[in-house]
């Protein structure tokens, strides 16, 4: 087995030789090698997410009495981004729309199988769907910031869920939000503007920091950077680097460049079903199945 | 040489796909001459066909170049993944081995002139034929081996990989049977030099053909054998 240059690059080898005499090592020595590459990066290494915030068990979602999602098992590990990929109507919106119960809200849609949120169902009649949707934040493809001012944006969730304690605390968790959605300095002195007026790159930090201002500890993502021009979309895809610390993040793209980029896991989803899920770079080198690799070279039209 | 379950959505991409293995297979073909005539030139002692393999190498050089500008437009546009990265990388990998084999072409081709205008008499129809013979080992690995690119064949491709080790102990023996003209003292120093350096580059050459083989696993199979060698 070669050794995987992701990881002697995270070694941070100074010089060839060194790197070398690394490799030389390595060869009489697969065994710690493997070992080793794996505490490394345990979830570049698995097909599965170690310790699962999200666990999700034989999903079914059936809507308007047609199939959209066949037995879907899938995990989200803890600071980890997973990518969604597949053609349109694969069901990769309507996954992420069961994670936080939004498809409660369509009366002819149907939802079987198990999601747990850190071993917690999801379904269980006690859960308080507002309530999880606070854990659950969304981001969706178009910004859409509410037609109030900027820091009234970040602000409502805040006092909907009861989350600050006076005037000053409301101010100083809007501020924290902001700044983890890398979007303060720029509004600090419009926060009394409407939303409206930002860009659209701000605006989709905006949405991101009213995600965060309410403690979630999973953030669902439908293609944040679809309406994005490639400066903002760097930014933001910068910024799901940085939450990735905090949170696990669940990823909708159909720019797979941008799935690759930024995701430690990405899953293909066909027609409905859970194709293939492992590491990002084998999937976009060494997928495993004939559809996956036809879908990412762009060979299924 | 891939088995698309069917062609880009994009059509051109396949069109550029395929025209790097067009240039593997030519550039592969172009060494497979160099390395049959330096080997023929070598066999008959033929001075003007060992300059015309010298001549000729530019030829190769210009090839490995046009690749290279190939393959650099292809992941610049098209941002290749999967089986199609593999491709590319594969392909990448190729040239410069193919260009090294057509370097060892012309090392063999230009020893073998120095030695017939050096010492000609000395070399005896028994070294041309322990040259010759590992010279034709070299040559159907590294045929076998460019083949993979054209029709892939996965015996083919461990054969070539299990090849290299067979050539490295003829190599070994060539080396004491020239140690042994040496003590009988039936050959020169200089001479016998040279002829080291020719095996040297047989040697070699299976290497790269070696290499070739590997790539064209990675390729179709997606896994790395370079260090699972026992």
């Amino acid at each position: 087995m070669a050794l995987n240059p992701v990881i002697e690059t995270r070694r941070g080898f100074t010089s060839r030789s060194e790197l070398f005499q690394y490799r030389f090592q390595a060869r009489g020595s697969q065994a710690t090698v493997a070992r080793e590459s794996l505490q490394d990066a345990p979830a570049l290494n698995e097909g599965k997410a170690s310790q699962p915030r999200v666990s999700c068990q034989g999903i079914n979602v059936t809507y308007r009495g047609s199939r959209v999602l066949h037995n879907v098992h899938l995990d989200v590990g803890q600071n980890e981004v997973l990518a969604l990929i597949g053609a349109s109507g694969c069901g990769k919106s309507t996954f992420l729309r069961c994670l936080n119960r939004m498809n409660d809200t369509l009366p002819e849609c149907r939802v079987e199988g198990k999601i747990l949120l850190n071993a917690q169902d999801v379904y269980a009649p006690e859960v308080d769907a507002v309530g999880l949707r606070a854990q659950v934040g969304m981001i969706f493809q178009k910004p859409n910031p509410y037609p109030q001012s900027v820091y009234d944006n970040i602000a409502y969730g805040l006092r909907i869920h009861g989350l600050s304690t006076c005037a000053s605390h409301e101010h100083a968790l809007v501020e924290n939000a902001l700044r983890q959605a890398g979007v303060w300095k720029e509004v600090m002195d419009r926060l009394h503007q409407p939303a409206y007026r930002l860009s659209a790159g701000q605006q989709q930090r905006l949405c991101i920091a009213r995600a965060l201002a309410v403690n979630p500890f999973v953030i669902l993502m439908d293609e944040p950077c679809s309406a994005l021009d490639p400066v903002s979309t760097a930014i933001v895809e910068r910024l799901i680097e940085e939450l990735r610390e905090k949170y696990s993040i669940i990823l909708a793209a159909h720019s797979l460049q941008q799935a690759a980029r930024v995701s430690q896991r990405t899953a293909f989803f066909d027609r409905g079903r859970l194709i293939e899920v492992g590491p990002t770079a084998q999937i976009f080198t060494t997928p495993k199945e004939t559809l996956t690799d036809a879908y990412i070279s762009g060979r299924t039209g | 040489m891939h088995a698309f379950i069917e062609g880009h959505t994009f059509k051109r991409f396949d069109g550029e796909l395929s025209h790097l293995h067009v240039l593997v297979l030519e550039m592969g073909r172009f060494v497979n001459t160099q390395l049959t005539d330096a080997l023929l030139a070598f066999k008959n002692r033929n001075l003007e066909l060992a300059q015309e393999v010298i001549d000729r190498d530019i030829h190769i050089d210009n090839l490995e170049v046009d690749a290279d500008a190939e393959i650099l437009k292809v992941i610049a546009r098209h941002c290749p993944v999967g089986s199609d990265l593999r491709v590319v990388i594969a392909v990448s990998k190729c040239v410069s081995d193919l260009e090294k084999i057509g370097d060892e072409a012309v090392r063999i081709a230009s020893l073998m002139a120095q030695m017939t205008v050096g010492s000609a008499g000395h070399l005896t129809p028994e070294l041309i034929v322990d040259i010759d013979h590992i010279g034709n080992m070299a040559l159907s690995n590294y045929q076998s081996a460019i083949e993979l690119f054209d029709v892939w064949d996965e015996a083919k491709a461990h054969r070539v990989i299990d090849g290299h080790r067979q050539m490295d102990g003829e190599f070994q023996s060539e080396l004491q049977r020239l140690m042994t003209y040496l003590m009988e003292e039936t050959i020169e120093m200089g001479l016998a030099v040279n002829l080291v350096l020719v095996a040297k580059s047989l040697d070699r050459i299976t290497h790269h053909a070696l290499n070739l083989a590997e790539y064209a696993m990675f390729e179709i199979k997606g896994i790395d054998v370079r260090l699972a060698q026992p």
